[in-house]
């Protein structure tokens, strides 16, 4: 896995031999299920690594490890097969399920090939080859389960193995992997558990048929030499002749024995005495004393052959002191085969020199197996029973279990010196737990296929509603278009699922439809509308760039859009005069804050544009980035209109002020008038009084002199034209405004009251601020005669203060008049709003006011006081 | 007040009362009256002049300008004719916006522009007279 990493491919095959080995070793530790029955798990390693080897490496891989296989059985066939197996799951595995590749392998060509090693070739029998097959392909389809099992716990794993990156398994994949494992583990774990259990029942049943065997003969041998001995005694009586049946029958020869162990009769005496006999007769005094009680016992006539003779001792007859008779070679066998009964397949008597005396059965096969068993002294064999078999439990095989033997060995001899053995071969009780075992497994692979089936039918669905979902998701994702339908699905979260989808798919077209339609609009808006759109992105306003502009800047500015596109383009368009402010304004705005502005825009015909910015900076990005729209609007007609108003009004200004000093005139001219006629009646009726004519005379010069100076303040008001900025004391100002105003004033009877701190400085255009001062004062005149007329109230009075403050100027204009209505304060500077009569004003004037005052970066304010209404005027004071 | 008046007005018998803001004009007027022989009295102050009428029931024709603070012309006159319902009194406006009456209030007053045509005035007062008498 370390050496796996993408571009080391090369390393692959170094790997598969790594990974053949450690399973090779893993295989070693398998695991039993009695009767011979393994399984071995050294495969399913390797095939956890099935979707990242090639298949070439992973059917290498496996070939080695399944080495362990032929160490094993001694035969190339289950290697064969694995290998194949191996080589088609990792071949086909990457399209298809590898389980369900696997099961299908075992049922199309591991089952016959299988049939044809073991059945044809080895020729096993039918039952135990049909037990290979179910156990190889569940042993084969758990390997790749597990395998399957284990790749899923790496993906699982995540980010801790991801050194490789780790294909993805499919969702039917899974879905099969976990059933099959559901199924098989605890299928395995049972066998495993109960195995030994099997084996030990199998093994205490085989036990109880020879125990039984044993203990009958056992019984049957004692009541024969019993019986023997009797009809022995009875013949040394004398009772019963020497060749009557009861003795030829058993006894091929008698000999009797007086108490120096001389021959004193013999029932054959042309045979001779045999030295076998005779040895049994020198050595069985000795034997009998040491068996004391003297009753009869079964000996070994011979050290060689075992030839048994009978010995009966404590012969009641003088000079008789026993007899020694040789047993036919049939005579215990006869007695107990019919006890028996063919039950065990071999029943020995075994004396303490190795001399086997075979009672039941073909004992050949068994002897050998029963001293490679026990080495020592067969008399010492503890009582009960033993399996025997070349190999001890757990370790051995199919075949080595099915040879093995059960023997039994008595618990007390029936005979001294000799031991009775039963055997009977195991194989009946091996086939009959393999019986079942066979079935077990035959269901258990029949429940695997049908889970592969089941799961296969499943899981396919499953992946079909996944790619469904997933499909509906991506084209969520992508244009948000509805899917007419999804499929039907088993699971029922995924069923929600792919209503919700459904649901937010047909939401998401909807809100995009909508979208699409606002944005068409929008652009629409912004194509034909005359306004110019455009945001700029940036850190700082000054490193923005464009990121949007309206296709209005061809129409309103006559550029093309890329012609736009860098910022020092666009800000480079502005007038130079007011590219500062612009610059300033953008860099005095907060995030959320918004501003207006107003400047000039150069066109690409080379003349300037009046424009109207309403720009507004919100955060773009959570990186500090900003994005400033603007709002461009063409407010040259405006301005030119405006410009033109302002003219108007200040000509209405002036036609008011015309009236006003006419009225003024009146009254010198009228006091002239009156004077002269006066003089001219006197000197006709010649009455001239030279001092009378004098005072009068001097009053018509003073009534001139005043004419003359209502004639040179209509001059001072009547300049015309703007002129430059210039620094100007404000107290000069509110001078001439409130002496041009004086006479509309006085005219109503309202008193104007100046107070003005010296050297207030702003930089103005002094007739701008003239006009604006006297426009206030006017209007507070108006409103006392208003009041004035509403109602008697005490004289009007109008109160003009310049002050200083931190850093302004600071003006206020405070009359006793009727004051302002609430409802029109909030529009009181904008343009023709009027409270008089068409007559009496244009409802310019306090529009042209807050113009002309915020051009000078000052501020005007309207209020209402307890006596009436105060304007505040602000501005920037020069040093 | 009485002494206003009396400080005012120290030809007795006098039938005129002219009314001007203007003080200036005022002596001058009531020269040339009284060379035509219609001897007068004057006031600069609409509210003297109005307590003036009050208290002299001689007074029969009274000459005001318009514009005049407090009380202006019109005011006066109709403040006039407020307080003294029955008294036969002829009331003459001068102004020097004789536009801004026309067609305006009806005042039931003669309205005469200033400058004013002396001969027309006098003409006017000596009608006055002659129907009030």
């Amino acid at each position: 896995m370390t050496a796996g990493a993408r571009p080391a491919r090369q390393y692959d095959g170094l790997l598969a031999v790594l990974l053949g080995l450690v399973g090779f070793a893993l295989n070693f530790g398998e695991l039993q299920l009695g009767w011979g029955i393994h399984f071995i798990f050294g495969n399913a390693l390797i095939y956890a690594f099935l979707r990242v080897l090639r298949p070439a490496h992973v059917t290498l891989a496996i070939a080695i490890a399944s080495i362990r296989s032929i160490l094993l059985w001694h035969h190339p066939w289950a290697w064969l097969i694995w290998t194949l197996e191996a080589w088609l799951v990792a071949t086909i595995g990457a399209r298809v399920p590898p389980v369900r590749v696997d099961t299908l392998f075992w049922l199309v060509l591991g089952c016959p090939l299988l049939i044809a090693s073991y059945g044809w070739i080895m020729d096993l029998d039918r039952l135990s080859v049909v037990l290979v097959i179910a156990k190889q392909a569940a042993n084969g389809v758990l390997n790749v389960t597990l395998g399957e099992f284990l790749y899923a716990g790496f993906l699982a794993r995540g980010p801790a193995f991801a050194l490789v990156r780790l294909p993805r398994m499919p969702a039917d994949a899974v879905l099969l992997t976990l059933l099959l494992l559901i199924v098989l583990a605890p299928a395995t774990v049972y066998l495993a558990v109960d195995a030994p259990t099997g084996e030990v029942h199998a093994r205490e049943a085989a036990d109880k048929g020879l125990a039984d065997d044993i203990g009958a003969a056992a019984v049957t041998l004692e009541g024969w030499q019993k019986s023997r001995s009797a009809v022995l005694r009875a013949y040394a009586a004398g009772g019963i002749p020497g060749d009557s049946t009861e003795l030829t029958e058993d006894f091929s020869r008698i000999l009797t024995l007086d108490a120096k162990g001389r021959v004193i009769a013999d029932t054959w005496p042309a045979g001779g005495p045999s030295a076998e006999l005779r040895y049994a007769a020198s050595r069985s005094p000795r034997n009998l004393r040491d068996a004391g009680d003297g009753l009869i016992r079964l000996v070994s006539a011979s050290a060689g052959t075992p030839r048994l003779a009978l010995v009966v001792s404590s012969l009641r007859k003088p000079g008789r002191e026993r007899m020694i008779a040789e047993l036919r070679p049939w005579a215990l066998s006869r007695a107990v085969r019919r006890v028996t009964r063919g039950g065990p397949s071999a029943m020995v008597l075994v004396d303490a020199n190795a001399h086997v005396l075979p009672l039941v059965g073909d004992s050949a096969g068994v002897l050998p197996l029963l001293k490679a068993w026990q080495a020592g002294p067969i008399t010492r064999l503890p009582g009960g029973s033993a399996l025997i078999s070349p190999r001890t439990y757990g370790r051995s095989l199919m075949a080595d279990i099915e040879s093995a033997i059960m023997v039994h060995v008595d618990a007390a001899a029936p005979m001294p010196g000799w031991r009775l053995i039963a055997a009977a071969p195991f194989a009946p009780e091996v086939m009959k737990e393999r019986e079942q075992q066979a079935y077990l497994f035959l269901m258990l692979n029949a429940f695997v296929f049908a889970v592969v089936v089941a799961g296969s039918v499943l899981s396919a669905k499953l992946k079909r509603s996944l790619r469904a979902l997933a499909q509906g998701a991506a084209d969520l994702a992508l244009a948000g278009v509805q899917r007419g339908r999804i499929d039907s699905l088993v699971v029922r979260e995924l069923s929600d699922i792919s209503i919700s989808l459904a649901t937010v798919g047909s939401q998401v077209a909807r809100e995009r439809g909508a979208l699409l339609r606002y944005q068409s609009r929008l652009t629409s808006i912004a194509r034909s509308a005359p306004i110019v759109v455009y945001a700029l992105m940036g850190a700082k306003p000054d490193e923005s760039r464009v990121v949007y502009l309206s296709a209005g800047c061809t129409s309103m500015l006559g550029y093309a859009v890329a012609e736009l596109e860098e910022t020092e383009r666009w800000t480079g368009l502005i007038h130079p005069d007011d590219r500062a402010g612009y610059r300033a304004c953008l860099a005095s705005l907060e995030p959320g804050q918004s501003a207006n502005l107003e400047y000039r825009i150069r066109h690409a015909m080379g003349h300037y544009l009046w424009v109207y910015d309403s720009i507004a900076l919100e955060e773009a990005d959570d990186q500090g980035r900003c994005e400033l729209i603007g709002l461009l609007l063409d407010i040259s007609e405006r301005k030119r209109t405006t410009a033109q108003l302002a003219e108007a009004d200040k000509m209405a200004g002036l036609g008011r002020m015309v009236t006003g000093i006419a009225h003024e005139l009146h009254q010198p001219l009228n006091f002239i008038k009156m004077a002269a006629v006066n003089m001219q009646e006197r000197l006709k009726r010649g009455q001239p009084d030279p001092q009378l004519l004098r005072g009068k005379l001097e009053s018509i010069l003073a009534h001139v002199s005043r004419s003359s100076a209502i004639i040179l303040q209509m001059r001072v008001f009547g300049r015309a034209g703007p002129e430059d900025a210039e620094l100007i004391d404000i107290a000069d100002v509110i001078d001439i405004a409130a002496s041009a105003a004086e006479l509309h004033a006085e005219t109503a009877g309202t008193m104007i009251r100046m107070d003005c701190e010296q050297g207030l400085v702003v930089k103005a255009v002094p007739i701008l601020l003239e006009q604006v001062l006297l426009h206030l004062i006017t209007n507070a005149v108006d409103a006392i005669a208003v009041r004035a007329r509403r109602k008697a109230e005490p004289t009007g009075r109008i109160s003009i203060v310049g002050r200083a403050s931190a850093e302004d100027v600071v003006i206020t204009i405070d009359d006793n008049g009727t004051g302002i209505d609430p409802d029109v304060l909030s529009v009181i500077f904008e343009p023709f709003y009027t409270t008089k009569a068409p007559r009496e004003g244009t409802g310019l004037s306090l529009s042209i006011s807050y113009g002309i005052i915020r051009d000078l970066g000052g501020t005007i304010l309207a209020e209402n006081t307890p006596e009436g209404a105060r304007f505040t005027v602000r501005l920037p004071r020069q040093a | 007040m009485q002494e206003d008046r009396t400080d005012i007005a120290p030809a007795s018998g006098a039938r005129i009362l002219l009314v001007d803001d203007e003080e200036d004009i005022l002596p001058e007027y009531q020269e040339y009256l009284a060379m035509e022989g219609l001897p007068s009295l004057t006031s600069s102050n609409p509210e003297e002049a109005y307590a003036v009428v009050l208290a002299d029931p001689d007074i029969s024709v009274l000459v005001t300008d318009m514009r005049m603070a407090p009380l202006n012309g019109a005011e006066l006159i109709r403040k006039l004719r407020q307080a003294l319902p029955g008294r036969a009194l002829t009331y003459i406006v001068l102004t020097g916006f004789a536009a801004e009456w026309l067609g305006g209030e009806d005042l039931n007053a003669t309205i005469l522009t200033k400058p004013v045509d002396l001969n027309l005035l006098v003409d006017t007062l000596r009608a006055a007279l002659v129907w009030t008498a």
